[in-house]
């Protein structure tokens, strides 16, 4: 990936979980349209009983809803049991899945955010409604703020994870690392002047993608 | 979620930084201007999101259910909570406990193993009733708890002709012991009908609870047990 043109056809916006009107999310996918049926797809397979489509869920969204409850809980052990609970939840529940009211990730952020709070708050787990999707499963809205916060932040360092490496690494130095420009010519070799282009060219491309996103 | 920053000055003056300085005023202050969002969301983003801590695992046989997983910490914790309230509130309920357990034996039927290969979802090697308890139970209320296999799937609880819920009220169904220790399994809506069928973890032994119980709860954040029990039935044959 070495430009705007084709981060555009690697990054694509997620739908927007209904309810969060406003909030951008940025979710790394093919395209809308392929973001829609993988997830459609994989929930289908999970609901059918498919323990390699769990799996495979598993691999994409461990990662981020592990960091998000990690943050929330501030407890590792407490964050591996609530993680748990999220994909025992995953398997049992796929077949609700609505793509039309956002994507898989939201939906499994959206469970993430229920039972973390149930843990916190030490209250009741939500019932098991027949008609409930997951998606509302969450008192008053709840914690939703926050973690579509942490979501779209998540997604916004996979694209700055997208950028070509050395306009990656000098923003994660800077933003990341808390570097200011000068350290990171001195620790990186790289001239002032070449930090700052390649730090311009990354921000860019991130501004192109967020305005496309929108 | 904006929590760190390395120095005061704002997300535009960082762009202006950067920006090429041979570049008319005009020109650069609407270049800074256009990067500024990217270098204020770049601020926002907590370092979890940068580099997230390595997730555990995943436990396949615990997640699918195909083995009792070991009690997770926070429902153990939950449990000794719950045991505590339940004397504390509902005293007369242990004092009962020999008329509870004259009355839900009856509803008790014996285990029912299916052949190989009857069900591929679920296959279970327990069946037990629940029958209605309490005076505002419908009489057509009961349920039927079926355990499958240890190390196979989990627990399920079918339950019928119970009152709709009306407005945030629940049902919540409990493993209950001989000694009042009640531990949560989970909590269900029903249909108009009166109907659910929900498939729920089973994190510990029922064989070491007397009864399984069901309640209705209202969403008034307490995780204690109500009080007002609507179904229950033994635990074992």
């Amino acid at each position: 990936m070495t430009g705007t043109a084709q981060m555009t056809s690697v990054f694509a916006p997620s739908p927007v979980v209904a309810g969060t009107e406003g909030v951008i999310v940025f979710a790394p996918a093919l395209t809308t349209d392929r973001l829609e049926t993988d997830d459609e797809r994989l929930a289908a397979a999970i609901s059918g009983g498919d323990e390699a489509a769990l799996e495979e869920a598993y691999g994409r969204w461990s990662g981020p809803v592990f960091a998000f409850l990690s943050r929330r809980m501030a407890d590792r052990s407490t964050a591996e049991d609530v993680l748990q609970q999220v994909f025992i939840e995953v398997w049992q529940k796929a077949d609700r899945f609505d793509a039309g009211r956002g994507t898989l990730q939201s939906w499994i952020f959206a469970i993430a955010n229920s039972r973390s709070l149930d843990v916190l708050r030490k209250r009741v787990p939500s019932p098991v409604d027949p008609v409930d999707d997951g998606f509302s499963d969450s008192v008053d809205g709840e914690g939703i703020d926050e973690m579509e916060e942490f979501m779209a932040s998540w997604n916004f360092a996979r694209l700055v994870d997208g950028l070509p490496e050395e306009e990656a690494e000098l923003l994660r130095m800077r933003f990341n690392d808390d570097l200011s420009q000068t350290e990171i010519s001195r620790r990186t070799g790289v001239p002032l002047g070449t930090v700052k282009s390649r730090m311009v060219s990354g921000l860019t491309k991130l501004r192109t993608e967020m305005e496309a996103s929108r | 979620m904006t929590e760190r920053r390395d120095d005061d000055s704002s997300a535009f003056e960082e762009a202006l930084d950067l920006v090429d300085g041979n570049q008319a005023g005009e020109s650069r202050d609407a270049e800074a201007k256009h990067l500024e969002p990217a270098i204020a969301m770049l601020r926002s983003i907590p370092r979890e999101a940068w580099k997230a801590p390595l997730p555990p695992r995943l436990d396949l046989e615990a997640v699918t259910g195909r083995k009792q997983a070991e009690a997770p910490r926070v429902l153990r914790e939950s449990s000794r909570r719950r045991r505590a309230g339940f004397f504390g509130s509902w005293p007369r309920l242990v004092a009962g406990g020999m008329a509870v357990a004259a009355m839900v034996g009856v509803g008790v039927v014996l285990g029912l193993v299916l052949g190989g290969g009857s069900s591929t979802e679920f296959t279970p090697s327990e069946r037990l009733v629940l029958s209605g308890i309490g005076e505002e139970v419908p009489s057509g209320a009961s349920g039927e708890v079926l355990i499958a296999d240890r190390g196979s799937e989990p627990l399920e609880l079918d339950v019928s002709g119970l009152k709709p819920n009306e407005g945030k009220e629940f049902y919540e169904f409990w493993l209950l012991g001989k000694k009042g220790e009640l531990v949560s399994l989970g909590s269900f809506r029903v249909d108009q009908e009166g109907s659910s069928r929900v498939r729920l973890p089973l994190p510990v032994n029922p064989a070491d609870y007397g009864y399984f119980d069901v309640s209705i709860e209202k969403e008034d954040g307490s995780p204690e047990h109500s009080g007002k029990s609507v179904l229950r039935g033994l635990t074992k044959v």
